[in-house]
């Protein structure tokens, strides 16, 4: 079975490359705009200040005095938020799109059909990922001092370990969500039972949930090669490569997905 | 580590270390149970150090109003019993002994005090945290008798929770039988103990010489790092062995600190210098606290991780308490601001020198900052009380911290900026050497500061205790204008806050030059300066020389975009990861 999801993975990158070659396009041109944005609101609000340059440098008391120049903090959040709110709108759309090409129907099509009920499914699945974030950031507020109370690496793994239930919960929740959206494509119309089908879907199959498991772990790991990168050159280009990486991944694993529903599906 | 059996006798100075004034002889002899319960004798030698003749002298019991408690079971003067002699206090923190005669000054007298000391669960620096006991205040001591204007007065209030102590200088020689699964480390240096310890306890016996306090600590399966400066003083940390790596850090933190200080205000004097590193997960209860010789640091974390320098700061602190309130003993619940403000300004001047004076507190992820400039940070955020005030006046911590640590700290450094870093240090120099193993108050302070920096400054440096106003400069406009073949630049500055200091105003010229033109920082100003070049851009105080100054938001213009170059890598930075959270949203 493992073989059979790996090889599907395979295959689904082979036929969809072209589609991942233009979402990474999409997303570096929504993550330029919003470098522009940054840009445009540190030089229109503060950009006559002397202390900016040094602010920017990283020193952090000139960094206090950026943040509490009234406008600055909107300004910045409206230039990160926007961006990702477009995205999570057209991800929708997108994602409908992908799943139709891979079971063969034009990608138009099957965009313009899956995007109103992807939103619900998006809508629905806020109660469950907020549940399991507030389960996330109670266990992290009980075991972070305890953590920080670490001297060696042996201290720090009680705590880590006791953080494993609550990104269990999110990724539930996100598998979840992941195969609601293959039984959408499927031709189901209601948001509900989608859900329903997609929790069904995780809570029974470990190798659903191991998938996605996998998925998100090298997902992570990518995050952390980038975040040691150093040098702001070799930052942007590894990147670039990780965003690439990530969404050949993605297509990899919405390709295994599509076969293990199969499986399940009566 | 080593016990008792192994220690040798050594001295508890340092060679050339002259004695100084001993107003008590204290020897202690004590048992803990397992029950964290302390049964003791106190032989103690009280040598009348005022002028007129006292009939009573007052004890101090801290323990009573830390949660736990000190019962004195018998009370002999010179080998009369004073039954009922002890008159507790409201809190019970300090008692009054009537004696059976008035001494005299000069004249000595020998009590003997049998005591149970019952140690709480640690919240005030002194108790009991799993298995690790720290024993602070632990034994009945004779307070501090002052002499004033209005001739001899006892030190003697009830404690407050913020503030801390004040003591006798004299020789202190305790001898401990402690459960024999503990390790034991105190002030002062280990000496043979004589006698055996009854079953299932070890005997240890601490001598310190010159101190005004003794604490210990017991924990089981302690560790020892140590390094030896100079010859003849042992530096050592005392942790558990998941602290190693910890260790090293203080260690280094306490022999820079102890090599530094001893340049600037004369040498370490004690033979050893112990800085206690309890466990992380003994929390606040212990940690960040200074007995001579004897200090408790921490703040360790392998997830902070090295460019977090909060270990550091935490034994810098404490060991320069070591000259600013070991070697020159003030007055912690009356004057907190003067160990503790003069403890958080010299550790910082240590810190900068050391690491850097734009990252001395922070230097992780790409974010660096100093210590000075964290310091102000803090200031900012919070409203601060005024300083000079006892301990028991504030409300919370917050206030006490930021008008006893972090005032008189922006307070030096703006003196610093204004008359040099070596003047200050020699100002502080003389207080310490004019009141070496003897008391002290902010009025000795302020002697000092006049004797070495003039009336003016030291009037200067009052003021800017004494109120809790701050400057609040504010560049208004720059105009340019051409004057013939000159330039003539305009500046409009004002200072908004409560309290003027002088500054300086930079003006960056079309040609790269900066000029520099003095302010007196007094309300609002009109600056007028012509050169060959316009100036494109003006800052008060851009050094952040008055460490004073609040806001600085609004304290300098450009007229063009110098900052475009940063402002491009900042954006290009906030889209590589704008570009990571868009991969968690997308498809």
């Amino acid at each position: 079975m493992i073989a059979r999801v790996l090889g599907a993975g395979q295959h689904a990158l082979g036929r969809a490359w072209p589609i991942g070659a233009w979402i990474a396009a999409w997303q570096l041109a929504l993550a330029a705009a919003s470098g522009l944005l940054v840009a445009l609101v540190l030089d229109l609000r503060v950009g006559d200040r002397p202390w900016l340059a040094r602010a920017l440098d990283g020193d952090l008391p000139s960094l206090i005095t950026l943040a509490r120049e009234p406008g600055v903090g909107a300004g910045l959040a409206l230039a990160l938020g926007a961006p990702l709110v477009v995205a999570l709108v057209a991800s929708w759309w997108i994602g409908a799109g992908l799943l139709g090409h891979l079971g063969g129907v034009p990608f138009r099509a099957a965009a313009a059909r899956g995007i109103a009920p992807f939103a619900r499914v998006w809508l629905l699945a806020l109660a469950p990922y907020a549940v399991a974030t507030l389960a996330l950031a109670l266990t992290a507020q009980a075991v972070l001092p305890r953590a920080l109370e670490a001297t060696n690496a042996a201290g720090l793994v009680t705590p880590l370990l006791a953080l494993v239930p609550g990104v269990l919960a999110l990724l539930v929740v996100a598998g979840a969500v992941d195969y609601a959206r293959i039984v959408i494509a499927a031709g189901e119309r209601r948001a509900v039972h989608a859900l329903g089908a997609g929790f069904r879907t995780v809570l029974t199959r470990p190798l659903a949930l191991g998938h996605l498991a996998v998925y998100a772990l090298v997902w992570a790991l990518l995050a952390l090669g980038v975040a040691c990168a150093a040098g702001l050159v070799a930052t942007l280009v590894l990147r670039q490569l990780a965003a690439v990486a990530r969404l050949a991944l993605r297509i990899v694993v919405t390709g295994g997905q599509l076969v293990l529903v199969r499986e399940v599906s009566p | 580590m080593p016990g008792p059996e192994a220690a040798v006798a050594r001295p508890a100075r340092r060679d050339g270390v002259p004695a100084g004034r001993r107003v008590t002889e204290t020897r202690i002899e004590a048992a803990l149970d397992r029950g964290q319960v302390l049964r003791g004798t106190a032989a103690i030698r009280w040598t009348h150090p005022g002028r007129a003749d006292v009939s009573a002298i007052c004890l101090e019991l801290h323990m009573n109003s830390a949660g736990g408690a000190v019962t004195v079971h018998h009370l002999r003067a010179d080998g009369v019993d004073l039954p009922g002699g002890l008159e507790l206090a409201a809190d019970a923190s300090y008692a009054t002994v009537r004696l059976p005669t008035p001494v005299a000054a000069g004249q000595t007298v020998a009590f003997e005090i049998t005591f149970t000391t019952r140690f709480p669960a640690a919240v005030r620096r002194t108790g009991v945290v799993g298995n690790w006991l720290v024993a602070a205040q632990w034994f009945p001591k004779v307070a501090v008798l002052e002499h004033g204007l209005e001739g001899d007065s006892w030190a003697c209030r009830p404690s407050s929770p913020l503030g801390e102590f004040y003591g006798e200088y004299g020789t202190f020689d305790l001898t401990l039988d402690v459960p024999a699964d503990l390790d034991v480390v105190a002030s002062g240096v280990e000496a043979p103990a004589a006698g055996a310890a009854p079953a299932g306890a070890r005997r240890w016996r601490f001598v310190a010489e010159d101190v005004h306090d003794v604490a210990w600590v017991a924990a089981p399966a302690l560790e020892v790092t140590r390094e030896r400066v100079d010859g003849d003083l042992e530096l050592r940390v005392v942790h558990t062995r998941a602290q190693r790596a910890g260790a090293r850090r203080h260690l280094e933190a306490a022999r820079r600190t102890v090599e530094t200080l001893g340049r600037w205000f004369g040498p370490y004097p004690w033979s050893v210098l112990t800085v206690v590193d309890p466990p992380p997960w003994t929390g606040d209860a212990f940690r960040g606290m200074e007995y001579p010789t004897l200090v408790v640091v921490g703040m360790d974390s392998l997830l902070l991780g090295g460019g977090v320098f909060l270990p550091e700061y935490s034994t810098v602190h404490e060991v320069t308490h070591q000259w600013f309130h070991a070697l020159v003993g003030t007055d912690e619940a009356r004057e907190p601001w003067l160990d503790e403000g003069l403890s958080e300004y010299v550790g910082g001047l240590v810190l900068d020198d050391w690491l850097g004076r734009d990252r001395s507190a922070l230097d992780v992820a790409g974010l660096r900052a100093g210590y000075l400039a964290v310091r102000r940070a803090a200031y900012a955020l919070e409203a601060a009380p005024r300083s000079g005030l006892t301990a028991s006046s504030y409300a919370d911590h917050d206030g006490y911290f930021v008008a006893s640590y972090v005032r008189p700290t922006l307070a030096l450094a703006t003196l610093e900026a204004r008359v040099g870093r070596r003047k200050v240090i020699a100002a502080l120099a003389d207080y310490v050497a004019s009141h070496r193993f003897a008391h002290a108050s902010a009025a000795d302070l302020d002697a000092s500061v006049e004797r070495v920096l003039g009336a003016r400054v030291a009037a200067d440096l009052r003021a800017w205790l004494q109120t809790t106003a701050t400057p609040d400069y504010q560049l208004r406009g720059l105009d340019v204008a051409r004057m013939g073949d000159r330039w003539q630049t305009t500046v409009r500055v004002a200072n908004v806050g409560g309290l003027a200091i002088p500054a300086e105003v930079a003006l960056r010229l079309a040609d790269g030059r900066e000029r520099r033109v003095a302010w007196d920082g007094d309300g609002e100003d009109t600056l007028v300066l012509q050169d060959d070049a316009p100036a494109r851009g003006a800052w008060i105080d851009p050094d952040g020389a008055v460490a004073l100054a609040g806001a600085r938001g609004d304290d300098g213009i450009t007229l063009d975009r110098p900052a475009r170059p940063h402002v491009a890598r900042a954006a290009a930075q906030a889209a590589g990861w704008e570009h990571a959270l868009l991969s968690l949203v997308g498809p």
